[in-house]
C-alpha cells in the first residue's frame, strides 16, 4: 500500500490537493489578511510544482507503470501538463483581481482543486475513478463561475450546475452498464473481458456508449449537450471562462479519451466512424456559425469553443480503426494541447480588457490596438491561431487533423473542417479588424494595462508561435503519449 | 419505379404532404392554403383511381423497415384495399369541396386543413397497408385525428356546437347526476379515450399474433395458413392454441375495431362525436373513421375463416357470431335511438351506428355459411352505399344547421321551399338510408339481410328486418320535422333578424348533391350489373377459400328462396316505416305526441330510448365517477393515513425527539448557526433558482434528452 502512494503522480497529487484544502483555513489560524494575501502564493507555488514535475514526467525521466485504477504514462502527464499550465496562468493573471480580497482564499482554493480533479481524470483507468475526478474538477467550478455574485454569474452558475448534474447522472449510468456487463471497474479489464463475450454483451455496451457520449458531451460540449457553454462561460468572471474552457474542455476529452476512445474497437455493434463524424460536423458547423452573430466577445469566445471541440472530434473519429488509431488520436491531442493555450489567452486577454475597459461588448475592443497596444497584439495572435493561420500552432493540429480524415477515407469530413475553418476567420478577422482599423466609441485615450494577465498573455501568445515552429517535435510528443494510452495500460 | 409501385405511395402520400404542406401555403396566403388543401386530396383520389385503372392482381409491395426485427413495411394491394382506397378518397375530396364553403369564415382553418389532410392521409394508409404495425401507427393517427377535429372549438363557447339538450336555465341537462350534454373538448376526449378501450386489446392480439407467426404482415400469415393447409405441417397458430389463446387473441383483436366503428358496447362515443364541423362529422361518419373497424374485420376475417374451417380451429366461429351479434344488437340499439332524437346531427350518428352494425352483421354471417363470399360482399357493398349517402346527409345537415342556426329538428321545419337542392339532396340520401327499392342502399341491405337468411341465423335476420323498419321511420320522421309542416318560432326568429333563409352556396350544394344522385345511379345500376361486377371484383382472391370449405348450407327457411324472403320482409318493413313516418310528420294525419303522451309504455320508451337505454350514463356512473371514486380513496386512505401520517406525525414527532435529545448534548449556539446557515443558503439558493429562466434551462435539457434520443436511434439502426 505504502509503495503504491510513493509512486510517481500520487505524491504530487496528494500535496496539490492538501495544499489547495489547507489554503482557506489559513486566515481562521494567522494574523488578518494573512490567508488572502499568502494563498495566491501558495497556490501559484502548488501549480508550478505540478507543470514541473509533469513536464519531468513527459520528457521520460519519470518511470511510467500501471498502478492500481491509475496509468501513469505520457498521456497522463500531457493532460497534466495542459491543466497546471492554464491553472497557473489562471492564478497569475487573476493576482491582481483577487488576491487580498475577501474571496481570495476561496478563488485559489477551488483553482487548485479543479485542476487536482482533472489531473486524477487524466491519469485514471478506472471507471468509478473517472467518475469521482470528473466530480471532482466540477464540483469547485460551480462555484467559481458563481464567483462574481452578479445575478448574471448564478444564473449562470445554475444553469452550469442543472446541466451538469443532468449530464453526471447519464455518466454514472453508462458507467453502471459498463460495469454490470464486464464485472470490472478497470478499463484495460473491461477490454480483455470484452474480447472473450459474445455479440450481445458488446450491444449492450453501445448503449453504455450512448449514454457516456451524452454524459461527457457536456463536458465536451457536443452538439446537442453544449447549450449550457455559452451562458456559463459568458456569465462567469473570464479567467473562469478560461479555466473551464481550456481546462474543463479538456479534461472531459481526457475522459472520453480514457475510456471511449481506448474502448472504441469494442462498440463494434454501432458504426463509431459514422456517429463521431456526424457529432464532429454538426458541432463545428453549430459553434462557427452562432459564433458570427454574438455580440459579447465572450460569448463569441465559447461558441468558437464548442467549433473547436467539434474539429478535435474529427480526430476522435478514426481511433476504432486500428491503422490510424495512434496518427488520429495524436492529431486529436495536439488539438486539444493548442487549444488550450489559444483559448486560455483569449479568455485572459477578454479579463484583461475587462479589467482595463470594464466591458467585454465587441465594441470595447474598437481601437483597442492603440489603447492596450501589448494585450491586442497578444491576442491578436491568439486569434490568429484559433483561425488556423500558419504558422502559428492551431494551423498545425488542424492540418494534422485534415490528414486524419483524408486518411481515413472522408474527403467530406475534411472539407467540411476546411469550410469551416475558413469561414471561422471572418469572426475572428472581424475582432482583429476592430482593434486595428475601427475607431473607440468612447473619446480614446490609453488605458494603464493590467501586469498580471499581460504577463499570461504574452506568455501564450508566446506559445502559439513557438508551438507553431516546432510542431514536429510537438507532435512526436504527442504521437508518443497516444501511443503511451495502449502501451502501458496492460 | 413503376406505375403500379408508385400509386399506393401517392394515395397516401399525398394527403400527408399536403398535410405538412398547410402551415407553408398559409405562409402564401388563404386563398392558397384553402384550395391546396383540396387540391391535394383530388391528387390522393386520382392516384386511387390510377390504382384501381392499373390494378391486374394481388400483390404486395415490401420496402425494409426494420431490419433488426425483420419487419418490413408493407403495403397490400388487392381488391378490398383498392376498393376502399377509391370510396374513401373520393368521398373525402367532395368534403374538402365543400369544407371550402362551410369552414369559408373560421379563423382557424390552418389546423382544419392540416387535421383534415392528416386524418384522410391516415385512412389511405390504414387501409393499404398490409403490415399490422403500420395498421396500428394509421390506427392510431385516425384516432388522433378524430379527437382533433371533434374537439376542433375547443374553446366549447359556440352552444351551436355542443351536443344534448340544455334546460331552460341553460343549463346542461343530466341523468342520474351524470351530464348528458358535452361540450367540443370533453367530446373529442371521450371519442379518444374510448377508442383507445378498444385498441389496447387490439394491440395485445397484434403482439400476440407476431409472436405466434412471427411476422406482422397480414399477407405473410394468410401464405403461412395456406402452406399449413395445404402441406398439413407448419401451422403458424399452433402455439397461440395450445396456449389457450387463439380465440381470445382474435376477440381482442376485434375490439380495436369494435372500438373504432362504434360497436356495442363502446358504441357510446360517436352520437357525441358530431361536436366538430359538420364536414368532420360526415368524414367520420362516411369515410375515414368508422369505416375503419368494418374495413379491418373484412381485411381479418378471411384468416380467421380459413383457420376455423381449414386448420380445424372451430372455436374461431364465435369470432363469426360475435361479429354478426355485436352488429344485430348495434344496428338494433342505436336504431331505436334514432327515433326519438331531437338533433338532426345526432339521429344521423345513431344511424350510422346503426348502418355500421348492418355492416358487422353481414361480415360476421360471412363466416357462419358456406359462401364466405356472399356475408363479405354484402358487408362491403353497404359499406359503399352508406358512404355515399350518409355523406350526403351530414354534408347536407350541417347546410341545415349553418342556415336555420339550430341543431335541433324541431326547431326547424317548412324548409322544403326556402332550400330546395338540400331537400332534393336529403330526400335521394334519405331514401336510401330508409331502404327504397332501386337505391343502393336497398340492394345493400337486403345483400345482408339475405345472407344471414342464408347462413341460417334466423334471429339475426329477425332483429335486421325489424330494423329496417325502424330505419325507414326515423329517415322520413327526420326529413318530416324538418322540410315540411310550420315553419317553427325559432326560424320566424331567425328570419326576422337576419333575413330570409336562403339555400346555400354552390360550393356547399353540389358536392351533396353528387352524392346524392350517385346513391340512386348506383342503385339503378345494382341490378343491372354493376352488383355482379363489385362482387367479382372483390370475390376474386377469396374464391380459392370459399372452394376449399365444404360446410353445409343451412336449411332453407319455409323451403323459400332467402333473396325472396329477405327482399320481400325489407320491402314489407320499408313500407311500414315509411307509413308511420308519413302519417307521423309529413301528412301529419296522426298526432305523434299526444300518442305518445296518452301511453305510459310510448312514454317510458321514448324516455328509455332518449337516455341511451342508459348505458351512457352508467359508464359515467361506473368508470369516471368509480375512477374518481378509486383516486380519492387513495388520497384519503393510502396518501392521508400513511403517507401523510408518516411525514407530519411520525416524522415530526420523531424529530422533535431526536432534537431534543440533541439538545440536551449540543450547544444552543451550535444548532443556532446551523440554523442560521441553512437559512442564508436556502434564501441564496432560491434567489438563483428565481434568476433561471426557466423556459431556457428546460430547453437546454430537452435538448439533451433529444440529443440522446437521437444517438439512441442511431444505435438502433445498427443493432443487429
Amino acid at each position: 500500500m505504502m509503495e503504491q502512494i510513493l509512486k510517481p503522480p500520487v505524491p504530487a497529487i496528494l500535496i496539490a490537493s492538501l495544499l489547495g484544502l489547507i489554503t482557506p483555513t489559513l486566515g481562521r489560524y494567522s494574523k488578518e489578511r494573512f490567508g488572502t494575501d499568502v494563498s495566491p502564493h501558495i497556490a501559484i507555488a502548488a501549480l508550478l510544482a505540478m507543470l514541473v514535475y509533469s513536464t519531468a514526467g513527459v520528457a521520460g525521466l519519470l518511470p511510467g507503470g500501471a498502478i492500481p485504477t491509475l496509468s501513469v504514462d505520457k498521456l497522463g502527464y500531457l493532460f497534466t501538463v495542459v491543466f497546471s499550465t492554464v491553472g497557473l496562468l489562471i492564478a497569475i493573471a487573476s493576482f491582481e483581481r483577487v488576491s487580498g480580497k475577501v474571496n481570495s482564499e476561496a478563488f485559489y482554493s477551488l483553482l487548485v482543486l479543479s485542476v487536482v480533479g482533472m489531473t486524477v481524470v487524466g491519469f485514471s483507468r478506472d471507471v468509478l475513478l473517472i467518475f469521482v475526478a470528473v466530480t471532482m474538477f466540477s464540483v469547485p467550478t460551480y462555484a467559481l463561475v458563481a464567483l462574481r455574485k452578479t445575478p448574471l454569474a448564478s444564473e449562470a452558475a445554475m444553469k452550469y450546475f442543472v446541466v451538469s448534474t443532468l449530464s453526471t447522472g447519464l455518466l454514472i449510468y453508462a458507467l453502471s452498464i459498463i460495469y454490470g456487463i464486464t464485472g470490472t471497474t478497470d478499463i484495460p479489464q473491461i477490454l480483455t473481458r470484452l474480447s472473450f463475450m459474445g455479440q450481445s454483451a458488446r450491444d449492450m455496451l453501445s448503449i453504455g456508449f450512448i449514454f457516456l457520449l451524452a454524459g461527457l458531451g457536456f463536458e465536451m460540449a457536443i452538439v446537442p449537450f453544449h447549450l449550457w457553454i455559452p451562458d456559463a462561460y459568458d456569465g462567469a468572471p473570464p479567467m473562469v471562462a478560461a479555466l473551464l474552457a481550456a481546462a474543463g474542455k479538456i479534461a472531459g476529452f481526457a475522459a472520453f479519451i480514457r475510456l471511449a476512445a481506448y474502448l472504441a474497437p469494442a462498440f463494434s455493434a454501432l458504426n463509431w466512424t459514422q456517429i463521431m463524424a456526424f457529432l464532429a460536423l454538426i458541432t463545428m458547423t453549430w459553434g462557427n456559425v452562432a459564433a458570427l452573430m454574438q455580440k459579447r466577445f465572450t460569448r463569441m469566445l465559447a461558441y468558437s469553443s464548442i467549433a473547436h471541440a467539434g474539429y478535435v472530434l474529427v480526430g476522435l473519429t478514426f481511433v476504432a480503426d486500428p491503422r490510424l488509431s495512434i496518427f488520429a488520436l495524436a492529431a486529436s491531442l495536439y488539438h486539444l494541447f493548442n487549444y488550450a493555450i489559444m483559448k486560455s489567452g483569449s479568455f485572459l486577454a477578454a479579463f484583461a480588457v475587462e479589467e482595463g475597459l470594464n466591458s467585454v461588448e465587441v465594441t470595447a475592443y474598437n481601437g483597442l490596438g492603440r489603447r492596450m497596444p501589448l494585450t491586442a497584439f497578444s491576442l491578436t495572435m491568439l486569434l490568429l491561431a484559433l483561425a488556423g493561420i500558419p504558422p502559428l500552432n492551431g494551423f498545425w493540429s488542424k492540418v494534422f487533423l485534415f490528414w486524419a480524415a483524408i486518411s481515413g477515407e472522408m474527403a467530406w469530413l475534411a472539407v467540411a473542417m476546411a469550410v469551416n475553418s475558413a469561414f471561422s476567420v471572418g469572426y475572428y478577422g472581424w475582432i482583429i479588424k476592430r482593434m486595428y482599423v475601427d475607431r473607440p466609441e468612447a473619446p480614446s485615450k490609453g488605458v494603464k494595462e493590467p501586469m498580471a494577465p499581460l504577463i499570461a498573455i504574452l506568455i501564450l501568445a508566446a506559445l502559439t508561435v513557438i508551438v507553431g515552429i516546432f510542431y514536429p517535435q510537438f507532435y512526436d510528443l504527442m504521437v508518443k503519449a497516444a501511443r503511451s494510452l495502449y502501451t502501458t495500460s496492460s | 419505379m413503376e406505375i403500379t409501385e408508385l400509386a399506393p405511395w401517392l394515395t397516401w402520400g399525398f394527403p400527408i404532404i399536403g398535410a405538412l404542406l398547410t402551415p407553408v401555403f398559409a405562409a402564401l396566403g388563404e386563398k392558397v392554403r384553402d384550395y391546396m388543401a383540396v387540391v391535394f386530396s383530388f391528387l390522393a383520389a386520382l392516384a386511387a383511381t390510377l390504382m384501381l385503372f392499373t390494378y391486374t392482381e394481388p400483390h404486395v409491395l415490401e420496402y425494409p423497415w426494420i431490419p433488426s426485427l425483420g419487419v418490413t413495411f408493407a403495403m397490400r394491394v388487392d381488391p378490398l384495399s383498392v376498393f376502399m382506397a377509391n370510396v374513401v378518397s373520393w368521398i373525402s375530396f367532395l368534403i374538402m369541396v365543400y369544407s371550402l364553403g362551410y369552414m369559408a369564415h373560421d379563423p382557424d382553418r390552418t389546423r382544419y386543413w392540416f387535421f383534415m389532410n392528416y386524418f384522410i392521409g391516415n385512412m389511405l394508409l390504414l387501409v393499404l397497408a398490409d403490415n399490422l404495425l403500420v395498421t396500428f401507427i394509421a390506427w392510431e393517427g385516425v384516432g388522433l385525428c378524430s379527437y382533433q377535429l371533434i374537439g376542433f372549438w375547443y374553446t366549447d363557447e359556440n352552444r351551436l356546437a355542443w351536443v344534448g339538450d340544455f334546460d331552460e336555465m341553460g343549463r346542461p341537462k343530466k341523468v342520474f347526476g351524470v351530464d348528458m350534454t358535452y361540450p367540443p373538448s370533453h367530446a373529442g376526449m371521450k371519442a379518444f379515450v374510448m377508442t383507445r378501450v378498444g385498441d389496447v386489446g387490439f394491440l395485445i392480439g397484434i403482439l400476440s399474433l407476431f409472436l405466434a407467426t412471427g411476422t406482422f404482415n397480414l399477407s405473410k400469415i394468410e401464405e403461412a395458413l395456406i402452406h399449413s393447409i395445404e402441406s398439413g405441417h407448419g401451422d403458424p397458430l399452433h402455439a397461440l392454441a395450445a396456449a389457450g389463446f387463439l380465440l381470445p387473441a382474435a376477440l381482442l383483436i376485434l375490439g380495436g375495431p369494435v372500438g373504432k366503428s362504434a360497436q356495442f358496447p363502446l358504441h357510446e362515443w360517436l352520437p357525441d362525436a358530431m361536436t366538430g364541423p359538420t364536414s368532420v362529422s360526415a368524414l367520420i361518419h362516411a369515410a375515414t373513421m368508422v369505416k375503419a373497424g368494418v374495413y379491418f374485420v373484412a381485411r381479418f376475417s378471411p384468416i380467421v375463416f380459413m383457420s376455423a374451417y381449414l386448420l380445424g380451429y372451430g372455436q374461431l366461429r364465435l369470432f363469426f357470431e360475435a361479429v354478426a351479434w355485436i352488429g344485430a344488437l348495434t344496428a338494433f340499439i342505436a336504431a331505436t335511438q334514432a327515433m326519438v332524437a331531437r338533433e338532426v346531427k345526432k339521429v344521423l350518428a345513431y344511424s350510422t351506428v346503426s348502418q355500421i352494425g348492418y355492416m358487422m352483421l353481414g361480415l360476421g354471417v360471412a363466416g357462419l355459411m358456406a359462401d364466405f363470399i356472399v356475408g363479405y360482399f354484402s358487408g362491403l357493398f353497404h359499406l359503399m352505399s352508406h358512404a355515399i349517402f350518409k355523406a350526403s346527409l351530414f354534408l347536407a345537415a350541417g347546410a341545415l344547421i349553418h342556415a336555420a342556426e339550430t341543431r335541433y329538428m324541431d326547431e326547424m321545419g317548412g324548409l322544403k321551399d326556402k332550400m330546395k337542392y338540400t331537400w332534393a339532396a336529403m330526400m335521394l340520401a334519405g331514401l336510401s338510408l330508409a331502404g327504397m327499392p332501386f337505391f343502393s342502399g336497398f340492394w345493400s341491405k337486403d345483400a345482408i339481410l339475405a345472407a344471414s337468411l342464408e347462413a341460417g341465423q334466423v334471429p339475426l335476420f329477425v332483429l335486421g328486418v325489424v330494423t329496417a323498419g325502424i330505419t325507414a321511420f326515423y329517415t322520413f320522421r327526420m326529413l318530416g320535422v324538418i322540410f315540411w309542416g310550420e315553419k317553427s318560432h325559432h326560424l320566424e326568429e331567425i328570419e326576422h333578424h337576419h333575413g330570409e333563409i336562403h339555400e346555400a352556396p354552390p360550393v356547399m350544394w353540389i358536392p351533396y348533391s353528387i352524392l346524392a344522385v350517385s346513391s340512386l345511379v348506383i342503385g339503378i345500376a345494382a341490378p343491372l350489373g354493376f352488383e355482379k361486377m363489385l362482387h367479382g371484383f372483390l370475390a376474386e382472391p377469396l374464391e380459392h377459400l370459399v372452394e376449399a370449405v365444404h360446410l353445409e348450407a343451412a336449411e332453407a327457411v319455409v323451403g323459400l328462396d332467402p333473396h325472396v324472403v329477405a327482399m320481400a320482409s325489407s320491402i314489407a318493413m320499408f313500407l311500414i316505416g315509411v307509413g308511420f313516418g308519413y302519417y307521423g310528420y309529413i301528412s301529419r294525419r296522426i298526432d305523434v305526441k299526444s300518442l305518445v303522451d296518452a301511453s305510459g309504455l310510448l312514454k317510458g320508451l321514448q324516455k328509455f330510448f332518449y337516455n341511451r337505454w342508459y348505458i351512457n350514463p352508467a359508464y359515467y356512473k361506473v368508470f369516471i365517477n368509480g375512477t374518481l371514486w378509486v383516486a380519492r380513496g387513495v388520497r384519503r386512505f393510502f396518501e392521508r393515513l400513511i403517507i401523510d401520517g408518516f411525514y407530519h406525525t411520525f416524522l415530526p414527532l420523531f424529530t422533535l425527539l431526536t432534537a431534543f435529545g440533541l439538545y440536551t448534548w449540543f450547544e444552543m449556539a451550535v444548532i443556532d448557526k446551523i440554523n442560521d446557515a441553512f437559512v442564508w443558503g436556502g434564501t441564496k439558493f432560491s434567489n438563483a433558482l428565481r434568476r433561471i429562466h426557466l423556459g431556457v434551462l428546460q430547453e437546454y435539457i430537452f435538448a439533451i434528452a433529444i440529443g440522446l434520443s437521437f444517438l439512441a436511434l442511431y444505435l438502433l439502426m445498427f443493432l443487429r
